[in-house]
């Protein structure tokens, strides 16, 4: 999982006397919180800027010493359609995030982040040429899979509502046949009271046992490493527009191929293979803008990745985060991503292939529109949220052939519920 | 077959020079003009949490990912 952010805050110290000394006290929570998202944004001397905000637009837990977060959501994917060989029926998961954040003193702030996953269903396996030559067979994995991923992050900022500050993040997961280990570190710095610099390293190891692996002649264990960087640069272009853009690198060496999956070359069926290097970057554009004669905001997210298997991708989001009233919020958003084929990607190899082959769909060329709906409401500390999202991918969507479209794309439906709420 | 090297060349450039322009001057806000600003809905992620899952679900299920931050770990999700 990707973790770690730079722009979480949402607390100031209750305590702050450049608030309390100069307003009332109905509204010096809310001002507290206004700092904080004027400092998230790199915005400084915040004081004066909060002091402007309009009420109700900040989130009901975030004038509290300690606040708590939870999600719950279920994961459906559709059953596989087409020629199949092996259940139709894919991943299910449910999912528990817990979140606990409390400020150590006022110079400080900590966060653990605890999620637990129930995974169960089939996956694509490889996929076969059919007899009449009209089309593919997709094999699934012959028995049911069953997981659960669980996973602990812990989070430190320094000076958490200053322009500048420090983020210090180190993350654990376990599942039964995957471990991984990361750490990372963030800097904003402020260089102007217009501009903002964003830059940070992190670092990940992985380990990977894979189940059944003798019974099956997969790897037996295998690792990888994965090292990142990224830098930025917010704007605050007016007094309702900012813009943030930057870049990131991953470079990731070791096992990169999946260990249960096939590829059919030239009537044999064989081991997934793809280099045990890979480079990506990542350009992104993120933009906000408020429309407060609407009580509303438009967010604008753009990213372009290349990589060094002949991947390129974009991804364009755009959401709408409309107040209804004092208590309740209605964001809809809506989200297209398409991709080019890796170049050792083919469903399947008639003839002999090079030294690496993948059938797996999510190195195809294909794209995906997704749709989500959140809704929000207040109760006084506590803010409840449920929300719906729809993704379909499809090879029609992308930039690809259907000759080389995998039958394996994924869509999917996601639920979710859960709270926020503060406390001191 | 490798890709043709030209539209991402095109798109570097263009951010570079949105970069560059950043560096030029902007018309100051002043801070008793940034309410606006500071409202909750206009943070870059008003929802970590259900970032954090969109983010898991996106990196687990498209070929490639990225995002202006610290990168976790992986996982053996497929």
């Amino acid at each position: 999982m990707r973790r770690g952010r730079l722009m979480s805050g949402s607390k100031v110290p209750n305590d702050s006397p450049s608030i309390d000394a100069c307003v009332s006290p109905s509204r010096a929570p809310a001002l507290r919180l206004m700092l904080s998202a004027a400092a998230a944004l790199g915005i400084q001397d915040a004081s004066l800027a909060a002091e402007t905000a309009e009420p109700g637009q900040d989130a009901a837990s975030a004038q509290r010493e300690t606040r708590l977060h939870y999600r719950y959501s279920e994961y459906d994917e559709d059953a596989i359609a087409g020629q199949v060989i092996g259940s139709a029926e894919r991943y299910f998961v449910r999912a528990h995030q817990f979140q606990l954040e409390r400020d150590v003193g006022e110079q400080a702030r900590f966060s653990l982040n605890a999620t637990q996953e129930i995974m169960s269903g089939s996956s694509p396996w490889y996929v076969l040429p059919a007899n009449n030559s009209a089309g593919l067979i997709q094999v699934m994995s012959g028995a049911t899979i069953r997981d659960t991923r669980r996973e602990l992050v812990a989070t430190l900022v320094d000076n958490p509502d200053a322009p500048s500050r420090n983020t210090y993040s180190a993350s654990a997961s376990d599942e039964d046949d995957y471990r991984s280990l990361s750490l990372g570190y963030e800097r904003a710095h402020a260089l102007s009271p217009q501009l903002t610099l964003g830059y940070g390293l992190s670092y990940a190891d992985d380990q990977i046992d894979p189940s059944d692996a003798v019974e099956n002649g997969r790897i037996e264990h295998a690792d990888k490493q994965s090292r990142s960087a990224f830098a930025s640069l917010s704007w605050v272009l007016t007094r309702s527009a900012v813009l943030q853009a930057g870049v990131q690198l991953t470079d990731q060496r070791g096992f990169l191929s999946d260990p249960y999956k096939l590829v059919y070359v030239d009537g044999d069926i064989i081991a997934d293979a793809r280099p045990d290097q890979r480079l990506q970057s990542a350009a992104l554009i993120r933009y906000r803008h408020a429309l407060s004669k609407l009580d509303a905001s438009l967010h604008l997210d753009y990213r372009f990745v290349d990589d060094d298997w002949s991947i390129q991708s974009h991804m364009i989001e755009l959401a709408w985060y409309q107040s209804l009233g004092r208590d309740w919020r209605l964001v809809p958003s809506l989200r297209y991503y398409r991709q080019q084929a890796a170049d050792f990607y083919a469903p399947f190899f008639l003839d002999p292939a090079g030294d690496y082959a993948s059938s797996d769909y999510r190195l195809s060329a294909y794209g995906a529109w997704s749709g989500r709906l959140n809704l929000r409401k207040r109760f006084g500390a506590w803010e409840f949220s449920v929300g719906a999202e729809r993704y379909r991918s499809s090879s029609a969507y992308g930039p690809g052939s259907e000759q080389r479209a995998a039958p394996g794309l994924v869509s999917y439906s996601r639920l979710y519920a859960g709270f926020d709420y503060g406390f001191d | 077959m490798p890709n043709d090297p030209r539209p991402r060349r095109t798109l570097w450039t263009a951010l570079l020079c949105v970069l560059l322009c950043g560096c030029s001057s902007l018309p100051t806000v002043q801070p008793w003009e940034r309410g606006q600003l500071a409202r909750w809905d206009m943070q870059w992620q008003p929802d970590p949490l259900e970032a954090a899952m969109t983010e898991q679900v996106f990196f687990s299920k498209e070929g490639t990912h990225g995002k202006l931050g610290a990168a976790g770990g992986g996982c053996g999700c497929n």
